[in-house]
This record gives structure tokens, C-alpha cells and sequence, in this order.
């Protein structure tokens, strides 16, 4: 089998569209990590819940357009994040690590059952009949609706961005993660300020689902992998840093993408890995070293 | 049935328990036989649907009056979910061994079967095997194991016949063949053993590998789209397949004939995949409403009606092996009049489940060799034609004309 050039540039293409999507769920988990110090294990669970909720509103009597779907979607993503931190998480933000870890990791654990429960094991896709399928320049191709999720979740992830930095929401948050006692000195509400971050940040994990439900298998079980592309995306950004964990999830998604071509499939994950490993040696501060996460 | 106790207290119990189960189950209404097998975790489905066929049979059978060489004795069926792990299919088994089980009967999965059938081995309790086809599972000298379903093995030898016997309908030689497998043990027995066919047999081949459960095959579809073959391989489960087959459609990749093994005639695939684009797949079918069983005309339509009706939806891949099993089982404890185990084995190995005993699978009866394998299983092709399955291969199960080449994704797009 040639490695000519069009794999590679195939492979590029291809990296950069999962990537956008791994940025988006990896801006979400640094901004949860840098603002609630949570390594959140349920993240994954929370793409597949994005993909399912994406799935019942598509199959619903009146069916919704998946991507107009986003828009009550994300309403009500925020409203289960909201639910989620003052129901649950709120309880163990000031327990030792351990507890938050397997707390986390216990919830990834019900959530996905629930989905089980619900929707069972089989695979399932959300279908759009009448879209085309590809973009084709050249010998290259790209598949329609993966540039719709790549472009939309850079839209989101840019939003998320903004409105950090220019909302008073944002100040807010960022106030909250810098020093949480001091911005409660000054009038930030702790709590709300806390659960408006999960909820925000996971209205756009479970977004990021939304966006990948037309083209991803989904199943119960199908975040853990998203969950991984996260994690070394988030820490090659440097843990809290938004625009490093968008870079991230796009090294990452290339990486993966330059990885499959040279080494094969089954060896992708190992590659991005590899690399997530190589550079916690040289560079453990991650590529975007920052005095303040958000 | 989720709960496992990994006490060793609870292994002792199981072992006491052995001693006594015969009398207790003789003593009992009721004689209990176990499904372990695969409910919850990534096959998850292929078990559940066993069990489902499973209780349909039991039913059936207490209905009719239960065993009656045990004073109408009926039967209980208890599921054991394996979770679609080894080590908690091996607990379950030494949990429905000690909870009074005669007979086990699954197990979706080879990996996890090779662990089934060890521990019924060392406890001499039989195990009549549904869903495993690893060729393993029958070669190890056992002798409480039983199997319906074919042996890779099998399956691959005559893969290259009906392969040809399909072209050979529109006039056509299969010359070349690409064969994608997964990396885990089944993809890759399976692809030692079909490489090794198409040499056999004079046919150019080439492999590429993927890894199971991936979110994204765009890479290998890359590259299959720059092959140019006359056929597609491919081994693997459903959720693979539908990703994989998503991947060729963003794709554009066409080949003239693609069999997905499993992965094609699971319904999930074409509720997945939707029945347009799903439009000329070619997998395994072991069972199918449409053919019927020599001598048991309308049992295989019986039992697919009695399947939708009470579970709404269409039989799973393995769902008429758990059917034949719990059928088998009643055979052999009608015959044996007892829950020995040991009396059970003898009489299992010399049992022929004919079409009177309820056989519904598309040959002759089910009976098993010395090693315990069934000497009659065969493994047809069915291909997704007008939205329905259809047997294409061998041609003495076959309900159609083999759709070649199947539709390009050019020609499914135009026609939505």
C-alpha cells in the first residue's frame, strides 16, 4: 500500500474535522478543571448524552433538523448540567481527591447505564436523508457533515471564549477560579457561580454529541473514547487554558488522524498518546503555559 | 443479575452445592437450566436476544406439559448476564452451578465461552454452546461441551465456494478480495483463516486492519477507497460495521460484493444504517423465516412470528441457536428422566434433534460428534435486498438471486 501524498493530506483533512470536535469537549473539561479543580470522568458520558438527546428529538413525532436540534439542545443540556452540580456535585467540591475522583468516575458508571436502560445497547445513527454526503476537491473529499460539526464547534468553543472574557458571567467565573475565597469577599455567589460553569460546560460537551450524532456510531459506552482525545488535549493546552485546549483538541485530531496513516489503525491511540507522553518529560507545563487558566 | 460474589465462602457453597443438586432439582417442580450469556456490555444485544429465543422454547415447552418422563416436571430458565466479560461469565457460571443449574446454555462471545465451558467441564455440568464459533471451544477434549453453531474454521472453507457460486451467477470469477479485520482475536483467527482460503484457491487478496470499537474509520475508508478489488472482507461486530460502512459512504467507496459477516444480518444494522443505504450488504445468516428447516416446513415462520409478536422486533443473529438449545435440553432430560449429569452428557452425545423436536435451522437435524461439535451446522448468506434479508448462498437454502455487483452509493443517493 503507497503512502503517496494524497493519505497524508486525506489524513490532514480528516484530522482537522474530529479535531474541532475534541476541542469543543476539551475546552469544556479544562474550564470545568481550572474553575472547579474536578477531573470530571463523566465528560464522556455527557458527549453520548449530547448524541442521544440529539437522536430522540430527531426521531420525535415532529422530528428536528439534528442541527437545528442545538438550540433547544443546548437549553436543555444547561438545565441538566444545572441540575447535576446543584444536586450532586455541589456535595463533594470540598472532599479530598480521591472522593471527587471516584465520585466522577461513579457517575460516568450510572450515566451510562441509565442510557442503557433507555436506549439499549444496539448501535445507533442519526440518519439525515437529502443531505449530501461529501465535498469533493480533487482527489479529496471531505464528509459534509463533519465540516458542519467542525465549523460549528468552533463557532461554540469561540463563544465560550468570549463570553469568559467579555460577560460578567465570565469575570465572574474567572474571579471564581483565580482565588474562589476572595471572589466570594467581593459578592460572587460561590455556588451559582460553580454551577453556571458545569452547566455551561455542559451544554457544550453535550453540543459537541449533538454534532457528531449524524456520523458517529453511538452507543452507551461510545464517550470513552472522547473522554481520552479530552484528556491529552486538555493537558497538551495546559490544564485551564481554553484557547490551549482548542489547539489541543486539534493537535490531537490530527495526530490521531497523521498516526493511523503511518502506523495504521489500531496503533492511533498509542501515537497521540505517546506524544501526550513525550511532551509531559520535556514540557509537563503543556504548550500554553499561562499564569491563569480562564 | 448483575450482583457477583468474588467470595471464596460463596466458591465452597458452589461446590457443596454441586454434590446435592441432582436430588434437590429431582425433588423440585421445576428443573433449572441457565442462560449465561452476554445482556448488558458491548454485545449486549447478541445475548439478550438468545435469551429472549430461549424463553419463547421454554414456554412452548411448559405449555405442552413440561418433562413428562419427570412427572410433567417444567422447565425454569434463569439468565446469568456475562456483562460480555470472561472472568464475570465465569462467576456466573459457578453462580448458576451452585443455584442448582442442570445445563448451561450460551454464550455470545468465544473468549468469554472458552471460560463458560471450563468451569461446567470441571463441575460435569453440560454446556450447550449458541453463539461461539472459535474452533477452540470444541478442541480441547472436552466432554460436557456442546456446540451448535459452526466452527470458524468451517465457515471459512467454504467461504471461497459460495463466494464463487455467487459470481458465477452473472458469469464472473472473484479474482481479487480485500479483507479488513479487526484487531482482537476473533478479527484475526478469522482473517488468518480466510487469507489462507483465498490463496488456496487462487485468488489475489490483500488486508488492512482497523481497530474494534473506533468512533472513526475515515482513515481506512481512505485507503480502501484507492483499492481496487472485486470483493470486500470483513469480520467483525455490528457497531464496527456500521461505522465502517458509514466511513465508505462518506467515502464513495463501492465494491461490487461486501460481506460483514455478523454485522450485516443483525437488525441492528439495518435499523443503523437504514435499509436504503443498507441496500445489497451480504453477512451470515444462521437463521431465517424464510427457509424453512427440512421436514419443519413452518416451524422457522412459527418461530419468527412468536419472536416479533412477543419482543417486537426481528430474531438477532443467535437468537434460533438459544431457541435449538433449550429445545436440545428438553430432548435430552425427556429422554434421560433424570438431572444426572453424567447421564445427561451420554445422552446428549448420542441425541439428533429432528424436525419433530422442534428443529428449525435450514438442514437436516442437530446432533454432535465426538468432540461435541454439530456435525450439521452450516452457515448461509443472506443479502439485504429490497430492505429484506434473502438467503443467496448455498444454493440449496437460497430465497433469491444474488444482487452483482450491489448498488454503488451514487446509485442509492439518486434514488432517495
Amino acid at each position: 500500500m503507497g503512502y503517496d501524498i494524497y493519505y497524508w493530506l486525506q489524513a490532514v483533512v480528516n484530522g482537522l474535522m474530529n479535531g474541532g470536535v475534541y476541542a469543543l469537549i476539551a475546552v469544556s473539561m479544562t474550564l470545568v478543571f481550572g474553575v472547579l479543580r474536578l477531573v470530571n470522568f463523566a465528560h464522556g458520558a455527557l458527549v453520548t448524552v449530547g448524541m442521544y438527546l440529539s437522536l430522540t428529538l430527531f426521531e420525535a413525532p415532529f422530528g428536528i433538523n439534528p442541527y437545528l436540534a442545538l438550540i433547544p439542545g443546548l437549553a436543555l443540556l444547561f438545565g441538566f448540567g444545572w441540575v447535576l452540580y446543584v444536586g450532586l456535585l455541589d456535595r463533594i467540591m470540598k472532599a479530598p481527591l480521591l472522593m471527587q475522583l471516584t465520585f466522577t468516575l461513579g457517575l460516568l458508571v450510572v450515566l451510562e447505564a441509565s442510557m442503557e436502560m433507555i436506549w439499549h445497547n444496539d448501535p445507533r445513527r442519526v440518519r439525515i436523508v437529502g443531505m449530501a454526503s461529501r465535498i469533493e476537491f480533487g482527489e479529496l473529499y471531505v464528509s459534509q457533515s463533519r465540516l458542519i460539526a467542525f465549523v460549528a464547534a468552533l463557532v461554540l468553543a469561540g463563544l465560550f471564549w468570549a463570553m469568559l472574557r467579555y460577560t460578567w458571567r465570565g469575570a465572574a467565573i474567572s474571579a471564581a477560579a483565580q482565588n474562589p475565597d476572595a471572589a466570594q469577599l467581593v459578592g460572587i455567589p460561590r455556588r451559582s457561580t460553580l454551577a453556571f460553569t458545569f452547566a455551561i460546560a455542559t451544554a457544550a460537551t453535550g453540543a459537541a454529541g449533538m454534532l457528531l450524532a449524524p456520523f458517529v456510531t453511538m452507543f452507551p459506552y461510545v464517550g470513552h473514547s472522547f473522554l481520552g482525545a479530552a484528556f491529552a488535549a486538555m493537558v497538551i493546552g495546559t490544564e485551564g487554558n481554553i484557547l490551549g485546549a482548542l489547539v489541543g483538541g486539534i493537535l490531537v485530531g490530527l495526530a490521531e488522524a497523521l498516526g493511523a496513516t503511518w502506523m495504521g489503525d489500531n496503533y492511533k491511540d498509542a501515537f497521540v498518546f505517546g506524544m501526550v507522553l513525550i511532551m509531559l518529560i520535556l514540557r509537563p507545563e503543556g504548550l500554553f503555559r499561562a499564569k491563569s487558566g480562564v | 443479575m448483575k450482583f457477583v460474589n468474588k467470595n471464596a465462602g460463596k466458591r465452597l457453597f458452589a461446590a457443596l452445592a454441586l454434590v446435592g443438586v441432582s436430588s434437590m432439582a429431582m425433588a423440585a417442580d421445576t428443573i433449572r437450566i441457565a442462560s449465561v450469556d452476554a445482556m448488558s456490555g458491548p454485545v449486549g444485544n447478541l445475548g439478550t436476544d438468545t435469551y429472549n429465543a430461549e424463553q419463547i422454547a421454554v414456554d412452548e415447552i411448559n405449555a405442552a406439559g413440561g418433562i413428562k418422563s419427570m412427572g410433567g416436571a417444567l422447565l425454569e430458565l434463569v439468565p446469568y448476564d456475562t456483562e460480555s466479560k470472561v472472568q464475570t461469565g465465569q462467576l456466573q457460571t459457578e453462580r448458576a452451578i451452585s443455584e442448582g443449574a442442570v445445563m448451561i446454555l450460551g454464550t455470545a462471545q468465544s473468549s468469554v465461552t472458552m471460560g463458560t465451558t471450563t468451569v461446567a467441564e470441571r463441575a460435569k455440568i453440560p454446556h450447550i454452546v449458541t453463539g461461539s464459533a472459535a474452533d477452540s471451544i470444541t478442541d480441547r477434549g472436552y466432554k460436557f461441551t456442546f456446540r451448535i453453531l459452526v466452527t470458524s474454521t468451517l465457515v471459512a472453507s467454504t467461504y471461497v465456494q459460495k463466494l464463487e457460486e455467487i459470481f458465477a451467477q452473472y458469469g464472473r470469477k472473484p479474482e481479487s478480495v480485500v479483507v479488513v479485520f479487526e484487531d482482537s482475536a476473533y478479527g484475526q483467527s478469522n482473517s488468518k483463516r480466510y487469507t489462507k482460503a483465498f490463496g488456496d484457491a487462487g485468488i489475489k487478496y490483500q488486508e488492512l486492519s482497523f481497530k474494534t470499537g473506533s468512533t472513526d474509520l475515515s482513515g481506512l475508508a481512505s485507503r480502501l477507497r484507492r483499492v481496487d478489488a472485486d470483493a470486500m472482507i470483513y469480520a467483525g461486530y455490528v457497531k464496527d460495521v456500521v461505522t465502517l460502512v458509514e466511513a465508505l459512504r462518506e467515502a464513495d467507496v463501492n465494491f461490487d460484493y461486501v460481506n460483514t459477516s455478523v454485522g450485516t444480518t443483525d437488525p441492528a444494522f439495518m435499523k443503523a444504517i437504514g435499509a436504503d443505504d443498507a441496500e445489497g450488504y451480504i453477512g451470515i445468516q444462521y437463521f431465517n423465516p424464510n427457509v424453512s428447516a427440512p421436514g419443519n416446513p413452518d416451524g422457522p415462520q412459527k418461530f419468527y412470528d412468536s419472536y416479533r409478536e412477543r419482543f417486537g422486533r426481528d430474531p438477532g443473529l443467535t437468537s434460533a441457536m438459544g431457541y435449538t438449545a433449550v429445545r436440545i435440553a428438553y430432548k435430552a432430560l425427556e429422554a434421560t428422566g433424570s438431572t444426572d449429569p453424567e447421564a445427561l452428557r451420554a445422552v446428549l452425545a448420542d441425541l439428533e434433534l429432528r424436525p419433530e423436536d422442534g428443529h428449525i435451522l435450514p438442514y437436516e437435524s442437530v446432533k454432535f460428534d465426538e468432540t461435541g461439535q454439530n456435525v450439521n451446522a452450516n452457515s448461509p448468506w443472506a443479502q439485504i435486498i429490497n430492505g429484506r434479508l434473502e438467503i443467496v448462498a448455498p444454493a440449496e437454502n437460497a430465497t433469491a438471486k444474488p444482487l452483482l455487483p450491489m448498488p454503488t452509493w451514487a446509485e442509492k443517493e439518486a434514488k432517495r
